[in-house]
């Protein structure tokens, strides 16, 4: 097991460096430069050029690369160009609010979407199966915008549970929670679905009915236990979906956060900021799938037994 | 700034920043904020409705204006460009894109600085028969298809616009605008910053902009020749005009004179038609009823009212 979470962890590095280039140059790659966004009336092309060399644009692309990765490895992203402060200190004050957005949000998937898709499987072609799928299917195309508007007009406006925007507190972090959540629990909860079938198909599963056990025993035990290989899978990539979908639903209830951050320095180029918050939701997503091996190495010794 | 003098008769101001509109919208209605900088257009009226909030309305920075590119076929001619800015109906613009609130615009600054104030002959006002005069008299006829033709070649232009949402409504409006005149007009719509780079690149027509700005230089900076592309993007070179702003930017000995030469300037830029003027909007901030303020806003120094004259109840 420990060789393999090494083999695992070792990988992990070279993957950043490629990502790191691919990020880098993408971003260089759309027109606009952010030195015009510094510009005020008054200014001459003197201070373009000055602002220009400050900043370090002026260099070829590989040079301002290595620049920044070796500033990168040594804990420090730069300075943002439009806010003028340091990125890793804006990236360590958004971070926390898109982790607690997100994590929230994937337990909301997971607990939603299991127990959908498990009551679904047991009450197979029936009323409720049919209802649970809808509200499954519900939640993967209702697009995230549009419901966190409709539960903010709900909960915020007509009852008056919830704060329409802000964060710090649980309150204010329970309606984005359940927006992105939502559709992370619809996938959940057909992906449940159709492997709680195919388990329950299977022979050792009809050796345990003639052993005598109950029904509540060989689902949740037995069935549930073989049929979440593939949750486990899903819910590490969903990480990085969830953290993608937290850029809308920050900027819908306006809550700081990664992805609120990153949209703000997109529309102005800032270069600097743009990078380490392609770089921080990138590696979240690649670690979200390192997790997820992990643990379906964990859950299944055949995975672990592999790399003995 | 303020009638108090004194102490603030609040203990404590909190800024909220809210990108999207709605939200906004919603955090006033649900008593989130108790005051609404810049509230949405779109949900104006519905403010206006609610009887625990009222709503200001001052003038603000913010001109909005149409840039011709005076290196562009058809545009480098006055005559054509000059039709073109006659073709904008200020009016219907400032009804259909900010529901009244605002002024139109006959100039190429706001209303309250001095050098705005120039001749009369020199303002650029809604006049489409005059329009359709001056194309004719240049040669140019409708074909069938009601498009503006001489010497087999169609009078089209782009129109480009940021993606933001009142620009781009203004320009849907000035499509049909120039439609009437005869001029067929494609809109394309920028992301704020990759506009900026491709104003570098010459290759537009017409844009739709705006600015935020509240003294005359400006115009400095939007018409300097030695900036084409950006800030310049009408790519306008005239030595006349950078004699008359390195005048007036340079030369005032005091603030008369500084307006004088600004105005000179002024006018002989609104006589080349570089831009159609649109609209000058205003700032409606929405208040609730509970914040009370004592002094009548200020319009001359002032953009919203002054948090010192403020009590909260």
């Amino acid at each position: 097991m420990w060789t393999y979470i090494l083999r695992r962890t070792l990988l992990l590095i070279p993957i950043f460096f490629i990502i790191s280039v691919v990020v880098f140059s993408l971003i260089h790659m759309v027109p606009g430069d952010p030195i015009d966004s510094l510009l005020r009336p008054g200014s001459t092309a003197a201070d373009k050029v000055e602002l220009t060399k400050a900043y370090g644009l002026d260099k070829s692309l590989p040079v301002q690369y290595l620049v920044w990765l070796k500033k990168f490895l040594t804990g420090d992203m730069g300075q943002s160009i439009i806010e003028k402060q340091p990125v890793v200190d804006m990236v360590l004050y958004n971070m926390p609010f898109t982790i607690n957005l997100g994590l929230a949000a994937l337990v909301i998937s997971f607990v939603l979407g299991i127990f959908l898709g498990i009551i679904s499987s047991a009450f197979k072609n029936t009323f409720i199966d049919h209802i649970c799928m809808i509200f499954a299917l519900l939640g993967v195309t209702v697009p995230a915008f549009w419901l966190g508007l409709i539960l903010m007009l709900i909960f915020s406006v007509m009852l008056g549970w919830f704060p329409v925007s802000g964060s710090g507190t649980l309150q204010s972090l329970i309606l984005p929670a359940v927006t992105v959540g939502l559709g992370g629990a619809g996938l959940i909860a057909r992906i449940t679905r159709v492997s709680m079938l195919e388990m329950s198909n299977k022979q050792f599963i009809l050796l345990l009915y003639a052993k005598g056990l109950s029904k509540q025993i060989i689902t949740l035990k037995h069935i549930f236990r073989n049929a979440l290989m593939p949750v486990i899978t899903i819910l590490g990539l969903r990480l990085g979906w969830i953290l993608g979908g937290a850029v809308t639903i920050e900027i819908v209830f306006s809550r700081p956060g990664i992805g609120n951050m990153l949209l703000s320095a997109l529309y102005r180029r800032d270069y600097p900021v743009v990078q380490a918050s392609l770089i921080f939701l990138t590696m979240a997503v690649i670690i979200g799938a390192f997790i997820a091996d992990i643990m379906y190495a964990y859950a299944d010794p055949r995975v672990r037994d592999a790399y003995k | 700034m303020a009638d108090n003098q004194g102490p603030a008769k609040v203990d404590k101001v909190i800024f909220k920043e809210i990108l999207e509109d709605s939200t906004r919208f919603l955090e006033f209605k649900t008593g989130g904020v108790d005051i609404l900088e810049n509230a949405p257009t779109v949900f104006l009226d519905k403010i206006k409705e609610d009887s625990n909030a009222r709503v200001i309305s001052m003038a603000s920075n913010t001109n909005f204006h149409m840039v011709m590119n005076t290196k562009r076929e058809f545009l480098n001619n006055v005559n054509i460009r000059k039709a073109i800015a006659l073709s904008v109906d200020q009016n219907a613009i400032l009804k259909a894109v900010f529901q009244g609130n605002g002024s139109p615009a006959y100039t190429y600054l706001i209303d309250r600085l001095p050098a705005r104030n120039v001749d009369r002959k020199y303002e650029i006002r809604f006049d489409p028969e005059q329009a359709k005069a001056i194309m004719a008299g240049e040669g140019w006829k409708k074909g069938s298809d009601g498009i503006l033709t001489k010497d087999g070649k169609k009078l089209a232009l782009a129109l480009w616009s940021k993606s933001d949402s009142d620009e781009r409504k203004v320009a849907v409006v000035i499509q049909a605008q120039l439609a009437k005149l005869g001029i067929e007009v494609k809109i394309e719509q920028f992301d704020p910053s990759s506009i900026k780079a491709e104003y570098k690149k010459g290759r537009h027509d017409l844009v739709i902009r705006s600015y935020g700005w509240d003294n005359a230089d400006i115009l400095e900076w939007f018409f300097n020749s030695t900036r084409p592309g950006y800030p310049t993007v009408s790519m306008w070179h005239d030595n006349e005009s950078d004699y008359l702003m390195h005048r007036a930017m340079t030369r005032a000995k005091n603030s008369e004179e500084r307006i004088q030469y600004f105005k000179d300037y002024h006018e002989y830029l609104l006589s080349q038609y570089l831009w159609a003027p649109i609209i000058n909007s205003v700032n409606n901030h929405a208040i609730r009823n509970n914040v009370k303020i004592s002094s009548a806003p200020r319009f001359k120094y002032l953009i919203g009212p002054s948090v010192m004259d403020m009590t909260v109840e």
